[in-house]
């Protein structure tokens, strides 16, 4: 029989965990953030050796398992000198990976304004500074907003692999009362509706945090 | 400490298996995908029971793209068979959590190509009485994947990739096989980066045959398209 009050003495556990996986995934996607906004100019340069470093990175990162990349920050890095917590090699591995896909999600953003724009800020001389702030960032952020939304949730969804390195956040902390209370079934259940709620919270708010960006550009330009 | 090389045998069995639950997790997405997403597509002049079902696929699709495949593989493995007393084998457990997973992704995928074909074709469909899955046959399917085919092959690297959690519930596939490897010999980073290049060969290699695939459809509906033209 299910009986879920088993898990009731490890309540504190469990909301310490959930602090942990929020931490990783926030902290991983907001790294990444701003590595893939550095690597986007040389991603986009006219010099080809920067164009063609950054393709490698993000080709590679994006065909390998994060799991080999969490695996190498935290069992092969340390052989070079490098030794870290399995949370700050989990926080790593996230950032490493989603910089990746980011910089390809915001070239896309930017292709994806059209020709039409430069040319008609040129016939009003803008300056390059108003023309980006102005008028290719916000344009640029709103087509790549929800995709930055996804990578947010790929994030969240990512932090759990930190158990595998033993990091206690909540895959962890399930796979360990789990396996001191032989409750897997209701463990593990109970995780994965705790995970299904943080997403539907962080796809409502990134809806929301958007109406309102896209309102404010929308309102200071008429 | 044994060398490397010793482990090759090993390790390229491993390879395959990991390849066999790459082929079997994406067969299993991409029917679930398919069948989801053509079902839960908004479009004109469909049956009224299409609505029960985008209610029911909607709520499978918020709900399995927000769990961690490796905790749907916990479950699965561990709590099923504890919960149930039911014993479900490694690779059934590993194969049906990326199938439920890589599903819901897909089934939005095909969902957005099917909503990008023109509506005059479904008032055409219904003017030449065609039923609905007639015209999903003849008419939707077509364009739909000439849309959907890009993301679909991206999830299918997506599917590649995460078969390297398997190695959480303790499945023999590479990622396995390479921790194995690097404690018996002490050679992390070589181990890793023969793992790391396996995995990058195999996904430039589906990539290709999405890029194959691509280009064959897309010749083909504008020989269709043209054939169309001449009628």
């Amino acid at each position: 029989m299910l009986d879920f009050s088993i898990l009731i003495p490890y309540f504190r556990d469990f909301v310490q965990a959930l602090g942990l996986t929020l931490a990783l995934s926030l902290s991983g996607f907001a790294i990444s953030s701003v590595l893939a906004a550095l690597l986007l100019p040389a991603r986009m340069s006219s010099v080809a050796i920067l164009r063609r470093l950054t393709w490698l990175y993000v080709e590679v990162l994006r065909n390998i398992p994060v799991l080999l990349v969490l695996y190498v920050v935290f069992f092969a890095l340390p052989q070079i000198g490098i030794k870290t917590e399995s949370w700050v090699a989990a926080i790593v591995a996230l950032s490493f990976n989603s910089t990746a896909y980011l910089v390809e999600i915001y070239r896309g953003g930017l292709n994806s304004i059209p020709q039409g724009r430069y040319e008609a800020a040129a016939a009003l001389n803008l300056n390059s500074f108003t023309l980006w702030t102005r008028i290719l960032l916000p344009e640029a952020l709103r087509t790549a907003y929800p995709a930055i939304g996804n990578q947010l949730v790929a994030c969240v969804l990512g932090s759990s692999l930190a158990v595998l390195i033993g990091a206690g956040e909540l895959t962890g902390l399930a796979y360990m009362v789990g396996a001191s209370t032989f409750r897997y079934f209701e463990t593990f259940l109970t995780v994965a509706i705790v995970y299904i709620v943080i997403v539907q919270v962080i796809n409502f708010c990134w809806g929301k945090l958007g109406a309102q960006i896209i309102a404010r550009n929308t309102s200071r330009r008429l | 400490m044994t060398s490397v090389i010793d482990y090759t045998e090993l390790f390229l069995t491993a390879v395959v298996y990991t390849i066999a639950l790459s082929v079997m997790s994406i067969i299993g997405g991409t029917l679930v995908g398919v069948v989801f997403g053509f079902l839960s597509a908004r479009r004109l002049e469909a049956p009224h029971w299409f609505r029960a079902a985008r209610v029911f696929i909607d709520i499978y699709v918020r709900i399995f793209r927000s769990v961690p495949p490796l905790v749907l593989m916990f479950l699965l493995y561990f709590g099923v068979s504890a919960a149930m007393n039911l014993s479900i084998s490694m690779t059934a457990a590993v194969v049906l959590a990326l199938t439920l997973f890589v599903g819901a992704y897909q089934s939005e995928n095909i969902r957005a190509g099917v909503e990008s074909v023109p509506r005059g074709q479904a008032e055409a469909s219904a003017a030449l009485g065609l039923g609905i899955f007639s015209r999903m046959r003849y008419v939707e399917a077509r364009p739909t994947f000439a849309v959907a085919l890009p993301s679909m092959v991206g999830q299918w690297v997506v599917t590649i990739k995460d078969t390297s959690l398997a190695s959480g519930i303790g499945v023999v596939e590479a990622t396995t096989i390479a921790l194995t490897v690097r404690q018996a010999t002490g050679e992390t980073w070589l181990v890793f980066l023969v793992l790391g290049v396996t995995y990058f060969l195999i996904n430039r290699g589906v990539a290709l045959l999405g890029s194959v695939l691509e280009k064959r459809i897309s010749r083909s509906t504008s020989r269709a398209q043209s054939r169309a033209a001449l009628v």
